[in-house]
C-alpha cells in the first residue's frame, strides 16, 4: 500500500499547490527586496500553505516605501485579503508619493471601506495592522506610521519601539480613525537596525514551559541579532524560531522584515 | 473484518457528507443537494475545472477532495467576500477553503487520530497527479444552486 500525503506530493507524484505559489509570488524575495533595500531580509512563515500576510516594496524618485501588513486571520480566506491589500496598495502609493504616510493609510482604509464597509455577513475579516516606511533620500529621513504594528529600532545594541497607533486599518468603520507619522532622522542613526513584525512572531507558542514569545524574549531577540550583519540575522532569526517552536503548532501566520538605511542604501539608490 | 472496515468507510464517508451539506447549509444558507455516492476506479477519476485536496493520515490513510467548475467558487466568493469579479488566485483560494473547512469538521468528529494535511489546490488536472491504485474511491455527486461539483473520498 502507497502512502498517500498532499503535502506537495501526493503518490509519486509531485503536485504544486497553485495557492501557495500565488501567494509567495504575490512578494518580493530576498534578492528582490535586497535590490531595493541592500542590508535587509525577510522571513515569511504563514502557518498553513498560505497566510494573511504581506508586504510591498516600491522605488520612486528621490524615496521608497515599505508597507508591512498582517490582515486578521489566517489561511486561505487571509490569502485573499493580502491580495485585495496589495492591490490597495499599489494603486494607492505610486502617484502620491508627496504624500505622508498616515495619509495613504487613511486612503488605503477608505478603499477598503468602499469594498466591504456595506457588505454583510461575510466571513472574511477585512482588518490589518499595517505598517508604512517612507524613506526621503535627499534628506536622509525615514517616516513611520503604524496601524497596531510598532517600528522596532536597536541601535547600539538597544531597542527603541517606534509606537504604532492603536487602531487596526479596514475595520470599524463607523469610528474615526486617525494615525500619526513619525519622523526618523537618519543622518544620526545610520547604524542602526530596523524591523517590522506580524503578530505572529511575538505569539509564537514555544519554549520549555510552552508560553509566547512575548516582548521580553523578543526584545532580546532582536538586540542580540542586531550585532549581526542583515544577510546573517535571517539565519539566526530563523534558527532562533524554530528552535523556540520547537513540535508546538504555529497559531498565527508569522512575518518578519529587517533592514538597515545605511550608506550602501544612499550610494545605490 | 472486511465487513467491518467496509462500514467504516461509510461511515467516514457520511460525515463528509454531512459536513459538505452543513457547510453550504449553515454558511451559504442555500441548502445542497447530495447525489448517490459511487465506487469509482482510481484511472476513472474526475475532476472539474479547481480542486481543493486534503490528505489523511493517522488510523485511515487516503484523501478527500472536492473538485467543482469555476462558476460555484465565483458564486461562494461572491457570497462570502463581496467580490463580483474573482481572480483565479481567489477561486483557487476559495477551493482550498471549503476542503479545509469540511475536512477540519470531519476531524472534529473523528479525533485526534484521523489527521488531516493542509489543502493542496490545483487547476484543471496537473499531469503530476496520480491517485493510488489500491485505494476505495468514493464519489459524491453534489448539487448547490445550478452548480455540480464532486466530494472524492479515497481510503485504505
Amino acid at each position: 500500500m502507497k502512502r498517500v500525503t498532499v503535502n506537495g506530493s501526493f503518490s509519486q507524484g509531485k503536485v504544486i499547490d497553485e495557492a501557495r505559489k500565488n501567494y509567495f509570488t504575490l512578494f518580493p524575495d530576498d534578492d528582490s527586496l535586497r535590490k531595493m533595500i541592500p542590508e535587509s531580509f525577510v522571513i515569511n512563515r504563514p502557518m498553513n500553505t498560505v497566510g494573511g500576510d504581506g508586504y510591498w516594496v516600491h522605488k520612486a524618485e528621490g524615496c521608497l516605501y515599505l508597507v508591512i501588513f498582517d490582515c486578521m486571520g489566517h489561511g486561505h480566506l487571509a490569502s485573499m485579503m493580502t491580495r485585495i491589500y496589495t492591490n490597495i496598495i499599489k494603486s494607492n502609493v505610486p502617484g502620491n508619493e508627496d504624500e505622508f504616510p498616515n495619509r495613504m493609510l487613511i486612503d488605503i482604509h477608505e478603499e477598503i471601506k468602499s469594498k466591504f464597509g456595506n457588505k454583510e455577513n461575510m466571513l472574511l475579516a477585512t482588518g490589518a495592522d499595517i505598517g508604512v516606511v517612507k524613506i526621503n533620500v535627499d534628506i536622509r529621513e525615514m517616516e513611520y506610521t503604524g496601524a497596531k504594528m510598532n517600528l522596532f529600532e536597536v541601535r547600539n545594541g538597544e531597542l527603541n519601539i517606534i509606537k504604532a497607533d492603536r487602531m487596526q486599518i479596514g475595520d470599524l468603520f463607523d469610528y474615526y480613525h486617525e494615525y500619526k507619522t513619525n519622523i526618523i532622522d537618519l543622518k544620526k542613526n545610520g547604524d542602526a537596525s530596523y524591523y517590522l513584525l506580524s503578530d505572529g512572531i511575538k505569539d509564537l507558542i514555544g519554549g520549555p514551559n510552552k508560553k509566547k514569545l512575548g516582548s521580553a524574549r523578543l526584545k532580546d531577540l532582536l538586540e542580540t541579532s542586531s550585532k549581526l550583519s542583515m544577510s546573517k540575522q535571517k539565519g539566526f532569526i530563523t534558527d532562533f524560531l524554530t528552535r523556540w517552536r520547537g513540535a508546538n503548532q504555529a497559531l498565527d501566520d508569522a512575518l518578519i522584515i529587517g533592514f538597515k538605511i545605511s550608506e550602501p542604501f544612499f550610494e545605490r539608490f | 473484518m472486511i465487513e467491518r472496515r467496509k462500514e467504516e468507510f461509510e461511515a467516514t464517508c457520511k460525515l463528509f457528507i454531512d459536513s459538505v451539506s452543513n457547510y453550504f447549509k449553515v454558511l451559504t444558507e442555500i441548502n445542497s443537494e447530495m447525489g448517490i455516492p459511487y465506487l469509482k476506479d482510481a484511472t476513472e477519476i474526475k475532476l472539474k475545472d479547481y480542486t481543493g485536496m486534503i490528505g489523511i493520515s493517522g488510523n485511515r490513510k487516503g484523501f478527500v477532495y472536492i473538485s467543482a467548475g469555476k462558476e460555484m467558487f465565483e458564486d461562494l466568493i461572491n457570497i462570502f467576500i463581496g467580490i463580483e469579479e474573482p481572480s483565479n488566485a481567489d477561486i483557487l483560494d476559495m477551493a482550498g477553503e471549503i476542503s479545509n473547512v469540511v475536512a477540519g469538521n470531519v476531524r472534529a468528529n473523528l479525533g485526534a487520530n484521523f489527521m488531516i494535511s493542509v489543502p493542496i489546490v490545483f487547476k484543471g488536472r496537473p499531469e503530476e497527479l496520480k491517485f493510488p491504485k489500491d485505494v476505495s474511491i468514493y464519489v459524491i455527486p453534489l448539487k448547490w444552486k445550478i452548480h455540480e461539483a464532486f466530494v472524492v473520498v479515497g481510503l485504505e
